[in-house]
């Protein structure tokens, strides 16, 4: 909870304060005429009384439905270093929540597993944001994706909805995709998060034989060509996703296990203000 | 044949177990690295990783390999004597046989199949007819005839007793001895023949005249000429034996010589015998002033008592055959045995069974030192092929 508090405050501590201004019903400021502003935004009466060209400004209505998604089947067990893509993906997930709450939204998490899925509205108060923590902390991640678990987020009005979705975005039989297709909506905006491994982008592995955590399959892999053969395999996963999300009217975004938590809460930022 | 020595060993066949363990453990060793999916490893192994793989059970069937081939060979498989080269088989007439029993012999080794037939002279020259010289020579020396070289021979010697003495020498490795003695035993014997000194002289002349004409008779009677040999000291026996010779000779169409033979024998036996060593037995109680020469233990043996030592040796110098003793040391009155040996009769020597058995431990001992160099490669082998699988 301290974690996600000063991860999120402290990232948002610029963000935050620096409210975008844009065209609005609610005024927030004036602002010095600059050549090029729509002159149908000058306060003439502001004018008439100081003679100097003013521009109201108004401060974004900014609410929007956050869907937190995150993976939960047994390839999130990958590890890389101290810690699993799981570890990370809850602790993105908390501060995503913690960031969403921050800034007004309603937020929803959902976790996504073989059998019982959970789904919590998250709300907004320390003491709630804390039972909503040690919820998610008791989530163990295996088996595969059910793809009914999909199901409840689709469901919702036609309000502005920003999924984030934290995965590997492994498939065995296309639940990703089948949920992105059905999901298509101009009310919707996806934003991807592929969490990989340094170990899985340059094929560092200690071993020539190895375990499919979700299927358990185990195959023998090694030699000059390994390397290279991953990488490309990865390149042309990476870049499928990166097409489809195009499709979908969404984002895919590769993130590393070890890039900084704020790099990836800034597009997460950047992201939901370019849907609102 | 192919069999077993020792067929106890082939449970050793067990320990084929201990390579399998070994590589069934070292695969269980390898525990898969668990990581969220397989997709991109793609169904193509790498050359190298096959390579690897093939390896590893090669290496498992060497390992299995050298243990059958160990535990075949500790229960001694009999194929092995067998590998030896077959030998060439020749067979060898002595030339001083009777010349009517050499035209008998020689049609019927033919028939039996033998196509290299020759004669015991120098040269060795083949038996197409019958032999012109029929003067004897040491076996050894004629053995050494570039024709016996390198290739095992077995040879069949078709002898008159004679040779048969060199059945002892120092044979080369390649040849393989076989005896025949064409003769009877006792015919032949009578030129050697001391009868026993216990029984009365009318008896003794009663045996030889019973024993004489059975075994003088015409057809076992393989020889034409007869020399007949015998003892100064007993030739009033052996002048009633030659007349009953002498008899049964006429009446058969034999010619008997009779030759006496004085005390000087030991030069006598070297002049027929000249490859035997000579073992001279001095005693130093000895009084009377005499010597005994016999043949025993494939040598002449001569027992000489000290006083009649110098006599003894000083006839020997002055006899014709004193080259064949290497050294004479009798004139040291404490030294009692002296003997001389021809060239290359100086070490017992193995049968050609154990000769055959050395040969193939030979083999066997070349086969496990180039399997040992073959294993010790394979393992360098695999040890820098995970070097480098392990630096990739």
């Amino acid at each position: 909870m301290i974690f996600t508090r000063l991860l999120v405050e402290n990232f948002i501590h610029g963000a935050h304060q620096a409210v975008r201004m844009q065209p609005g019903q609610v005024f927030s400021q004036y602002r010095n005429y600059q050549p090029g502003d729509d002159l149908r935004r000058l306060d003439w009466k502001k004018y008439a009384r100081t003679g100097k060209y003013y521009v109201i400004e108004s401060e974004i209505d900014s609410h929007v439905e956050m869907q937190i998604v995150v993976d939960a089947s047994a390839s999130m067990m990958h590890q890389d270093g101290q810690f699993t893509k799981w570890q990370i993906g809850l602790l993105l997930t908390a501060a995503s929540a913690w960031l969403g709450l921050t800034q007004g939204d309603q937020v929803e998490v959902f976790v996504l597993r073989e059998d019982t899925c959970t789904q919590w509205k998250v709300q907004n108060g320390k003491n709630r944001f804390l039972e909503f923590l040690e919820a998610l902390i008791q989530e163990k991640a295996g088996g595969k994706l059910n793809p009914l678990c999909f199901q409840p987020l689709l469901h919702g009005h036609r309000s502005k909805k920003m999924g984030i979705y934290i995965s590997d975005f492994y498939e065995q039989n296309g639940e990703w995709s089948n949920y992105f297709k059905a999901a298509q909506s101009p009310f919707r905006e996806h934003l991807a998060l592929q969490l990989l491994g340094e170990n899985e982008l340059n094929f560092q592995f200690d071993s020539d034989t190895f375990l499919d955590l979700e299927t358990g399959e185990e195959m023998e892999f090694g030699g000059k060509e390994a390397a290279q053969l991953w990488k490309e395999k990865l390149k042309r996963h990476q870049n499928y996703w990166q097409k489809a999300m195009e499709e979908y009217q969404g984002i895919f975004l590769s993130v590393p296990m070890q890039q900084a938590l704020e790099e990836t809460l800034r597009v997460i930022v950047t992201t939901k203000n370019k849907i609102s | 044949m192919p069999g077993l020595g020792q067929p106890l060993m082939l449970w050793s066949l067990l320990g084929l177990l201990v390579p399998v363990l070994i590589h069934l453990w070292n695969r269980k060793k390898k525990k898969p690295l668990p990581i969220g999916s397989t997709q991109f490893l793609g169904h193509r192994e790498s050359s190298k990783f096959k390579n690897i793989q093939l390896k590893d059970k090669s290496l498992l069937l060497l390992r299995m390999l050298c243990l059958v081939l160990l535990a075949f060979l500790l229960s001694d498989p009999f194929y092995l004597k067998n590998t030896v080269e077959e030998p060439r088989e020749i067979v060898f007439v002595d030339p001083s046989l009777p010349i009517n029993l050499i035209a008998d012999l020689l049609p019927i080794y033919r028939e039996q199949g033998y196509e290299e037939i020759r004669y015991l002279s120098p040269g060795l020259p083949m038996a197409a007819e019958l032999p012109d010289n029929r003067t004897l020579y040491p076996l050894a020396d004629l053995l050494r005839d570039p024709l016996l070289e390198g290739k095992p021979f077995k040879l069949k010697i078709i002898h008159s007793g004679y040779f048969e003495a060199f059945s002892d020498m120092n044979w080369p490795e390649n040849l393989y001895p076989e005896w025949v003695f064409p003769l009877d035993r006792d015919e032949h014997s009578l030129t050697w023949t001391k009868t026993g000194q216990n029984t009365t002289e009318s008896k003794r002349t009663g045996n030889i005249l019973r024993h004489v004409p059975t075994s003088l008779a015409a057809d076992t009677l393989l020889s034409e000429h007869w020399v007949l040999y015998f003892h100064d000291d007993e030739k009033d026996l052996y002048k009633i034996f030659a007349l009953a010779l002498e008899s049964i000779a006429e009446a058969e169409g034999i010619k008997i010589e009779i030759k006496p033979i004085d005390t000087l024998s030991v030069n006598f036996l070297l002049e027929r015998q000249p490859h035997l060593p000579v073992y001279i037995d001095i005693d130093p109680d000895g009084e009377e002033e005499h010597w005994d020469v016999e043949i025993q233990n494939n040598r002449i043996e001569v027992r000489v008592a000290i006083n009649a030592a110098d006599a003894f040796l000083s006839a020997l110098r002055h006899g014709s055959v004193v080259e064949h003793f290497g050294r004479i040391l009798s004139k040291e009155r404490e030294l009692d045995l002296q003997y001389a040996l021809p060239a290359k009769m100086d070490l017992p020597q193995p049968s050609s069974e154990e000769l055959i058995l050395k040969q193939s431990l030979n083999k066997a001992s070349l086969f496990f030192e180039f399997l040992a160099l073959l294993v010790v490669m394979l393992i360098l082998e695999r040890y820098l092929a995970y070097k480098k699988f392990a630096q990739r």
